[in-house]
């Protein structure tokens, strides 16, 4: 029986056979209907990716950020590469996954982009269910500006370039499976890629639903075939004690040279990271 | 009925963030869409449901003249008027 019209999750065993620049050991695709796979307890896969360049905001020392952040105003985050009537609509997040990608991106164009964000402009959406409970009409530039991958549209019109772009989130391992994302999308056809993960913490009523202490910010990573340097990637299937930062802040603490590796422990995974220059 | 000319300007401005702007700032004959204000398609839309809540000035995006109605804030003006004075 066809795995997924029976209700189970489908396993692809990636290909060892792979372009140059990008390594993998025991990799597992998981194309699942929920968020979570379904890896064994105690399994490890790895991967490694060539990565280029990498912004994040705050500028300084990102992972360092107070945990308590709440989502920085609108001028905090410099976006002047966007037209002013584009910019004026945009929310928190667009605007630091917009600052940190035209960042890591400079000049570069046509290059594909992974947008990630665990809630995206949930703020926003929260304010239209709101209005939709009190039976007002739904602003239409609030529903346009909610959508997951808003922020990547808003980048590629403001930039004038029509690279492929994907939004995705993923629960608490978000980046964990943006960085799959970007595995499975590197090619000597497509050989660079922008990973872009941007969040803002989750408006007050859904504070039960998170476990982890939520912060702004947002992190962009150039991946690029011919570059040597690797950031090597591990996720350990487990059930430890989950770390108490979002994702993406160990990951910057590693980038910004603040600790030779970084982990992060979500609900059901432990996740690694090295940096070589081999 | 320069009250309601300076009326919809400030509208226009809220509803549609133009945060850097007054209401001096628009030129009430000026388009408001393309070459004059450069207002966009999803401002369009915003625009029509700000008339709404506040005039209740209920407009059918098929009917022609609305693209005439949206052409300036002096042609809102005159909309408003109008609506106000055939439900008065």
């Amino acid at each position: 029986m066809d795995a997924l019209a029976s209700g189970r999750p489908r396993l692809h065993r990636m290909t060892h056979e792979k372009p140059d620049g990008v390594t993998t050991r025991n990799t597992t695709l998981i194309e699942s209907r929920g968020l979570t796979p379904p890896i064994a307890p105690g399994r490890m896969d790895s991967f490694s990716l060539p990565l280029a360049a990498w912004a994040a905001w705050p500028t300084h020392a990102p992972g360092c950020a107070a945990p308590t952040d709440s989502p920085p105003p609108p001028g905090a985050v410099d976006i002047a590469f966007v037209d002013p009537m584009l910019r004026r609509r945009l929310g928190p997040v667009a605007r630091m996954a917009l600052n940190v990608a035209h960042r890591c991106l400079g000049e570069r164009t046509g290059v594909p982009m992974v947008f990630a964000s665990r809630h995206g402009e949930l703020a926003r959406t929260l304010a239209m269910l709101h209005d939709l409970a009190a039976g007002e009409e739904v602003s239409p530039a609030a529903f346009s500006l909610s959508v997951h991958n808003a922020a990547a549209g808003v980048f590629s019109i403001a930039r004038h370039d029509t690279a492929p772009a994907t939004a995705i989130a993923a629960g608490d391992e978000t980046l964990g499976m943006a960085l799959v994302e970007a595995r499975a999308r590197l090619s000597e056809a497509h050989p660079q890629l922008l990973l872009v993960c941007a969040d803002a913490p989750a408006p007050e009523l859904y504070q039960d639903d998170i476990t982890t202490t939520e912060s702004a910010h947002a992190l962009a990573l150039l991946f690029d075939l011919h570059q040597s340097r690797r950031l090597h990637v591990a996720r350990h299937a487990s059930s430890g004690t989950p770390s108490n930062s979002m994702m993406s802040l160990p990951l910057a603490d590693l980038l910004a040279g603040h600790r030779p590796d970084a982990a992060w422990s979500g609900t059901h995974a432990r996740w690694e990271w090295t940096l070589d220059d081999a | 009925m320069d009250n309601l000319q300076t009326e919809i300007r400030q509208l226009i401005i809220d509803a549609l963030d133009l945060e850097d702007m007054t209401a001096e700032d628009i030129d009430p004959a000026a388009p408001l869409f393309g070459d004059g204000l450069g207002l966009d398609s999803i401002d369009a839309l915003e625009l029509g449901v700000a008339l709404r809540k506040r005039y209740q000035v209920r407009l059918d995006g098929d009917d022609p003249s609305v693209k005439r109605h949206f052409h300036s804030v002096n042609t809102l003006v005159e909309l408003v008027r109008q609506h106000s004075e055939r439900t008065a």
